[in-house]
């Protein structure tokens, strides 16, 4: 079977092809790889909010998920899967980051870095940035509480009672979280497209 | 991720506001170069490492296993010596 064909296939046809495939055919896999990272890795970086170890935890949702293979009864469609496997990673990822270390903006000596910082975007001319990085600095300064439902919504298209339960919280938690992540993404993107600085204090 | 301060109202869907569909703008952005040959050595690595330890595991039992059999055939033979000596 060629590349060709392969990439052609869907994604339910793939999944059978990787896990009949001799251990060292990884072609049908690589083609879930390639069909899928974009998005995993989008949402590892900003999940997490965590650049440098993006790359390293999507790579970890690809292998779990083949190493899962054999567990995907294909009730749900591949990329569902798959997302619930990167948001469980990326979830767990931030509980055990804040438990050993917990940057409070507030905490005294923060003040001199959080200077550096408005000093720093006034430098750059903000209004040059492209969308992505106006997208990327205005997740980077909301808070986990409303940019993880923000983005589990507008980015991964989950339901709001699967929001709520993938993070333990109220049906009506999560709507309230969105609504405000959403009016407050609104204000912090067109802030910066007028050119202000960030106020880097987390919002609740 | 427990701020009662949002546990109060409940929002109808239509009062939500507008999805930001600038988020899919995110997507656009490509792993690194070579990210699929990580993961796969990723996989060959702990596919390597679960053989090992399923070889060893298997090894185990059978030295358990030889030296049982070691045990029985040293009880059977001082055995069979001590009814040839009483039979003497």
């Amino acid at each position: 079977m060629d590349a060709h064909s392969l990439q052609e296939r869907p994604d339910d046809e793939l999944v059978e092809l990787a896990r009949s495939a001799p251990s060292g055919d990884m072609r049908p896999f690589e083609i879930l790889v390639q069909r899928h990272s974009s998005k995993i890795l989008a949402n590892c970086r900003y999940l997490t909010r965590a650049p440098n170890d993006a790359d390293d935890l999507a790579q970890e949702v690809f292998v779990k998920a083949f190493f899962g293979l054999k567990r995907f009864e294909g009730r749900s469609k591949f990329s569902t899967w798959l997302q619930r496997i990167k948001i469980n990673h990326c979830l767990n990822y931030n509980q055990k980051k804040h438990g050993k270390h917990m940057v409070d903006v507030e905490a005294p000596g923060m003040e001199i870095e959080a200077g550096l910082y408005h000093e720093a975007l006034g430098e750059k001319n903000l209004e040059s940035l492209d969308q992505r990085r106006r997208i990327e600095k205005v997740l980077d300064s909301m808070s986990d509480t409303l940019r993880i439902p923000l983005l589990l919504r507008d980015l991964d298209g989950l339901a709001y009672q699967e929001i709520a339960d993938q993070l333990a919280i109220g049906l009506s938690a999560v709507k309230m979280r969105i609504k405000r992540a959403r009016e407050e993404f609104r204000e912090l993107y067109d802030r910066l497209g007028r050119g202000e600085p960030l106020d880097r204090e987390r919002r609740a | 991720m427990s701020d009662d301060r949002f546990r109060d109202d409940v929002v109808d869907d239509e009062d939500l506001g507008v999805p930001v569909i600038e988020l899919n703008t995110l997507t656009e952005e490509l792993p690194r170069k070579g990210f699929f040959g990580r993961i796969r050595r990723t996989i060959e690595r702990r596919r390597l490492s679960s053989d090992v330890a399923e070889m060893s595991f298997g090894g185990v039992v059978t030295v358990f296993l030889e030296l049982v059999r070691a045990l029985f055939g040293m009880v059977e033979e001082s055995a069979s010596r001590k009814r040839q000596g009483d039979k003497r």
